[in-house]
């Protein structure tokens, strides 16, 4: 039997060193080095802020030695079909970078940043049919926009005695009016909403609402919709004494007491650290992920108007992460 | 020239076009991009950093710690600027060079509304009707600014934005007493009717100007009574109208009463009455793109009180023996001067403008105009008594920023006025953001500024009849051209401490030529004298200014500027009989600078300490006038009850002295004024 078993083990080990030899060996030889630096291409909307800033930061979040990065404008076509043949992973920064490359439906794995949720869900169902497919197909994206929850539990932090809580949607929202309304509730306010379109007069459409809440947060909506209210949700702000909380930076410059928003080094931070998990994962499927980081920012001079002594601004993200 | 220009002009417009398909989407411009909250030097939104001159925004809050009495008051915190009173109610803003008692070449808006007038090529600002309570801020761009505002705006330009109606509503009463005779009062209201919101303000204006003036003045002792005294009624309306989402109408109007007391050198009361009308109509794309109409007139009725002057009146000035006396004395008598001068000014101006932007990084903003001035007096214009004019415009201004942290502005504005060759003045700039906080520009410009129908047609003579002039006062040469200037800078803006710090510096060098300006000259008339307008002048200026703001907090503020200005001026004194050519460079404050520091206590009463410094202004004839530092000082306490409010303060202005103003009979006092003011 020992024989027998002797015989065995040899025939085995022959077979497995002729399978090494036939198969394995030239696997290492020809196949790619594992410490080979991945190749990231981002392609941006624009050469500008905040493009380039989102592109800073995943290259500085990321081992130089490990990754080899090229940034490509949208309109460089030829460029784009060259490059993202070759890389493991492209990112795409803005909305109609992300289109473009949509369109042509490559067969890598997409990260889409710098886009809004309604943007993506948009761009998914042109050109995959759904957003669920776009993720199939190995499509992610990190959403910009900041839920509204994180709105509404900052300003009952910066104003615990707030008990109402003004909130104006545009189109792009009206079908969130619900999960809203719940998310101000969770919160230990009631909700005080009022729906915007640019057929309605802005200042007599707003006013009533704004001027019975004890604050009061406008949605980001299209251009069209931000441009028409911003400047007079601010002024009715003033005439009312009914602080606004924002969603951007030059929304605080114009008057609002605080702005909550993701900015370009709170979405290069959670794109670099997406690029890290999908490229360490086989998977081709890509996944949707609500934007994990944000900023926020107040504005003295309006809280001086109101009386208020805030809080540093990363005592309040701390606040909101516990939360 | 005007060709080219309309043919960029619709390029830029077929830009504007096809870079923006209707989106429905939503994307990351919404979330990033600006909100046309404010305006700015180039007519868009532009943060200091991009701006393509540098700019000195003067908010709500620096006005409200400020220890400013009236409008002018507040031009003392800007870099380089000079406020002076000619008489008590003749306040003057300058800026570089200019300092007589109608300085020029200043462009002052109000909501983009220009105040500037033709009869005075300068501004009254005591007609403007607008007081301190009413301004939400006001912009000032030093440096030349007439790509974007024009002609006038050949050295600077202002823009007093007024607060709007919907930032406070219910009443508001306000009260200013203090010497000098000084009794304010102000009533307004803020609300709305039907879908308008308006403000209204009905104010009283009463002082009774500077002392009367009793010293020495070249050695000799003087008595001057100062006639300067000041009554003026006002009234203003501003409402607002937004039908929809897109569209926005503004509508303004106002008049001004006043009485004034013009002062020593013209012993005379002046009765003004201005008017104004002001529409804003604008429109908003779904890009976010932007398109205004704006359309005012203003209206400037002045009746001077004068002493009369018959003809044999004039000839009991003659010496007895002179052989005129022979001549003239068998003519008829007749009346030369009339007991009142009227004039009137009257301008209208339309101006359509549309804001573009393109994927590229590129934006800009463009539009024509249309500009009616009609002037007429009895004195100014001779014969003709009305002098019109028509100017049309052209302009475009454009932001290119290739690399976030640079960014290049260029601009240019075509004026074409009736009978006249068409004037282009346009700027380029490069601002290069060298660190997160720290920004280089570069500016180069080439101004060149009509000059106003006053300058270009006055001709005042007194006269028997067509054919007899008796004496010629001052007459406009034919074919009085342009002013230009060439101007470079090097600017820089830095933020400090978390952004509470912000400084400005500005290194400059500015060059003007064929200045509009006054010559003697021999005349055959009473006093065998004239003074001729023409282009002979020129003035170098060359110097520094900077500005630093620091607001750690709510309730501190330091605001801090300086300029020093090296001016070389050379104009033409006499032509006949013999020339004289005179140089000189000490006519202006080489050294002029300011400090505001105001604390704000937790129980709401606010400190105020603000320093003017003034360096020696050099006279060929007159006196020197000395330099000064004026001292003022205002505290602000503010009561809260339910939804009313109750300030009350106490300004003390120029504490311990007197310095001299424009004339040695100008000596501004110590004043103090208490203030209440009642909001509900």
């Amino acid at each position: 039997m020992d024989l027998i078993a002797d015989k065995l083990k040899f025939i085995f080990l022959a077979v497995y060193r002729i399978v090494v030899l036939l198969f394995i060996v030239p696997l290492i030889a020809f196949a790619k080095p594992l410490s080979e630096p991945k190749e990231i291409t981002f392609i941006v909307s624009r050469w500008s802020d905040p493009y380039s800033q989102v592109v800073a930061t995943v290259q500085d979040k990321l081992p130089a030695e490990s990754y080899i990065f090229q940034t490509i404008h949208q309109d460089a076509d030829g460029v784009i079909d060259r490059k993202i043949k070759d890389a493991d992973i492209v990112v795409t920064v803005g909305a109609s970078a992300t289109e473009k490359l949509m369109a042509r439906k490559p067969n890598v794995k997409i990260i889409a940043v710098l886009i809004t949720d309604s943007a993506f869900a948009s761009l998914a169902n042109k050109y995959f049919g759904s957003k669920q497919a776009a993720l199939n197909a190995g499509v992610s994206v990190v959403c910009l926009d900041q839920p509204v929850q994180r709105s509404v539990e900052l300003a009952k932090l910066i104003i615990p005695s707030a008990e109402k809580a003004g909130l104006m949607l545009g189109p792009v929202s009206y079908d969130h009016i619900e999960t809203f309304s719940r998310q101000i509730k969770m919160a230990g306010m009631t909700p005080n909403i009022v729906k915007f379109s640019d057929q309605k007069n802005p200042i007599l459409t707003i006013e009533p609402v704004l001027s019975q809440s004890d604050i009061f947060i406008p949605v980001p909506d299209t251009r069209l919709i931000n441009i028409a209210t911003a400047k007079w949700i601010l002024q009715l702000s003033y005439r009312h004494r009914v602080p606004v909380i924002a969603y951007s930076k030059a929304y605080l410059k114009g008057g609002a007491l605080a702005a909550i928003y993701s900015s370009p080094t709170n979405v290069g931070r959670q794109a670099a650290e997406l690029l890290l998990h999908n490229l360490q994962t086989p998977s081709l499927e890509g996944g949707a992920h609500m934007p994990a980081y944000f900023s926020i920012a107040f504005n003295d001079s309006v809280a001086a108007f109101f009386n208020l002594s805030l809080e540093s601004e990363n005592f309040y993200i701390r606040k909101l992460l516990a939360d | 020239m005007l060709r080219k220009l309309v043919a960029v002009i619709w390029s830029v417009l077929c830009i504007n076009e096809l870079s923006f398909a209707s989106d429905p989407l939503i994307t990351e411009d919404d979330v990033f991009g600006e909100l046309h909250l404010v305006s700015s030097a180039t007519h868009m939104q532009q943060t200091v950093e991009k701006t393509p001159a540098a700019v000195t925004i003067i908010d709500r809050r620096t006005i409200e710690a400020s220890a400013a009495v009236d409008v002018p008051d507040l031009f003392r915190l800007i870099p380089g600027f000079r406020t002076y009173f000619v008489t008590g109610n003749q306040p003057a803003v300058t800026y570089h060079a200019f300092n007589d008692n109608y300085p020029r070449r200043l462009e002052v808006k109000i909501d983009g509304r220009s105040v500037y007038e033709s009869i005075f090529s300068s501004v009254q600002w005591t007609t403007l009707g607008v007081e301190l309570d009413d301004i939400d801020y006001i912009e000032v761009v030093r440096g030349g600014n007439a790509p974007a505002d024009g002609s006038n705006a050949f050295l600077a330009s202002i823009n007093i934005v007024t607060k709007s109606p919907l930032l406070d509503k219910g009443w508001r009463i306000g009260s200013d007493i203090g010497n000098n005779g000084i009794r304010n009062g102000s009533l307004s209201y803020a609300g709305s009717a039907a879908d308008i919101n308006y403000r209204t303000t009905l104010r009283y204006v009463a002082n009774d100007g500077f002392d009367d003036f009793s010293g020495m003045y070249l050695g000799k002792m003087e008595d001057v009574s100062m006639d300067d005294s000041a009554d003026a009624v006002s009234f203003g309306f501003r409402g607002l109208w937004t039908p929809n989402a897109r569209d926005t109408v503004e509508l303004q109007f106002g008049f001004n009463d006043s009485d004034i007391g013009i002062g020593k050198r013209e012993t005379k009361y002046r009765q003004i009455n201005y008017g104004y009308q002001h529409l804003n109509w604008s429109h908003i794309n779904s890009d976010g793109s932007e398109r205004q109409f704006i359309l005012y007139h203003n209206r400037l009725d002045i009746t001077d009180d004068q002493e009369s002057l018959t003809f044999y009146q004039a000839l009991g000035l003659i010496p007895p023996g002179d052989p005129l006396l022979a001549i003239l004395s068998p003519l008829p008598d007749k009346l030369l001067i009339a007991p009142q001068d009227k004039a009137l000014s009257e301008r209208w101006d339309a101006e359509i403008r549309n804001t573009f932007m393109s994927h590229n990084n590129l934006r800009g903003v463009y539009g024509i105009g249309l500009r009616v001035d009609e002037v007429a007096s009895n004195s100014l214009f001779d014969l003709d008594r009305v002098a019109k004019e028509n100017t049309r415009r052209g302009f475009v201004n454009i932001e290119w920023k290739p690399k976030d942290y640079l960014s290049f502005n260029g601009g240019i504005i075509s004026e074409k006025r009736d009978g006249h060759e068409s004037i282009q003045s346009y700027r380029v700039a490069s601002n290069y953001q060298f660190s997160e906080n720290q920004t280089i520009r570069l500016a180069f410009n080439q101004g060149y500024r009509a000059p106003t129908v006053l300058e270009s047609q006055q001709s005042t003579f007194i006269r028997y009849n067509e054919d007899l002039v008796l004496d010629a006062q001052i007459f406009s040469e034919q074919n009085i051209e342009s002013e230009r200037l060439l101007s470079s800078e090097i600017g820089y803006i830095g933020k400090f401490l978390n952004g509470h710090l912000n400084l400005d510096v500005r290194l400059f060098s500015e060059s003007m030529s064929k200045l509009i300006g006054e010559h003697r000259q021999q005349y055959a008339d009473f006093d065998e004298l004239v003074k001729v307008r023409d282009n002979a002048d020129s003035i170098d200026v060359k110097g520094l200014e900077w500005q630093l703001q620091y607001r750690p907090n709510a309730k501190f503020l330091l605001h801090a500027n300086y300029s020093y200005v090296d001016i070389t001026r050379l104009r033409l004194w006499r032509s006949t009989p013999e020339l004289d050519i005179r140089k000189d460079a000490g006519y202006y404050p080489r050294h002029i600078g300011a400090i505001l520091v105001s604390y704000t206590t937790e129980d709401n009463t606010s400190l105020s300490f603000m320093a003017n410094h003034q360096s020696t202004v050099e006279h060929n004839f007159d006196e020197n006038i000395n330099g000064y530092t004026r001292v003022d000082l205002k505290a602000t306490k503010q009561w809260a009850i339910k939804n009313s409010s109750l300030e009350l303060s106490l300004t003390l202005q120029n504490i311990g002295g007197k310095y001299r103003e424009l004339y040695f009979y100008t000596q501004y006092q110590t004043r103090g004024v208490v203030g209440l003011q009642l909001k509900f």
